[in-house]
């Protein structure tokens, strides 16, 4: 896709020197225009892939034996940074898809908490299977080692008591 | 009525402007938050070097134009 993004003043170029006379001379008004047209579409192009690249370089994940710290930059002027306990981690889901993450074995990791919240999102990291295997032997370590806190027990109780009293 | 050759590179100078400035938030937001490190470093200098290569090309692709010459039209004479 983006190569024919690049492609395209080129082949415009050949068509109009190929079937008229409009880029014929070097200082004509059309010559002109054409020449800055492609300068400028060619440095905004420049530009939105060194802001993809930005988005995506400054997008950061910590994970601890505590808590999953998410950093994620969006756009120029938007930066979220989201914190998460590890107790909290229900499951927690690795999606590869398409050809190029398959190949390069990057995708996401989709991490579902006890609460109704939205899913905490880490996207195209790298290996997310290992990084999914990860984060949950560190709940399991947490839970084993310290045990989750009364609130959080006291959630869990409510939730399978609502189950309980669901009608079948 | 004649509208200036020059008036075209004006226009193209103003976008390269706006370029530069927005370029310039995205230097900011690279300094801002600490990641100023050797991959950062290449990938700006890669970003700039290809900036100035693609106007260095676009003033020499125009390096023959007369920008003080005019574009004419609507020299209309009315004859009774």
């Amino acid at each position: 896709m983006f190569l024919i993004e690049v492609l395209i003043p080129i082949i415009i170029y050949y068509v109009l020197k190929s079937y008229t006379d409009w880029l014929a001379d070097n200082s004509s008004i059309p010559y002109i225009i054409f020449v800055f047209l492609g300068g400028i579409y060619y440095l905004y192009i420049m530009l939105f892939l060194y802001q993809a690249w930005i988005d995506y370089y400054l997008d950061l994940w910590i994970i601890t034996n505590e808590r999953i710290i998410s950093i994620e930059q969006q756009g120029l002027f938007k930066r979220t940074t989201s914190e998460l306990r590890i107790h909290r981690v229900q499951d927690v889901t690795s999606e590869v898809h398409g050809f190029l993450p398959t190949i390069f074995k990057y995708g996401d990791v989709h991490v579902q908490t006890a609460s109704e919240q939205e899913r905490f999102n880490l996207l195209q990291v790298p290996h997310p299977d290992e990084v999914a295997r990860k984060i949950m032997a560190l709940q399991e370590k947490y839970v084993e080692e310290i045990g989750l806190p009364p609130s959080e027990v006291f959630e869990i109780k409510k939730s399978s008591e609502k189950d309980e009293a669901k009608p079948v | 009525m004649a509208i200036p050759y020059y008036i075209f590179l004006i226009i193209y100078l103003l976008t390269v402007l706006i370029f530069f400035a927005l370029s310039v938030l995205n230097f900011y937001h690279i300094i801002r938050f600490g990641y100023f490190r050797l991959t950062s470093v290449f990938v700006t200098f890669l970003y700039l070097g290809a900036a100035v290569v693609i106007i260095l090309l676009t003033l020499n692709a125009l390096a023959n134009v007369d920008w003080a010459a005019n574009i004419e039209f609507g020299n209309y004479q009315i004859t009774t």
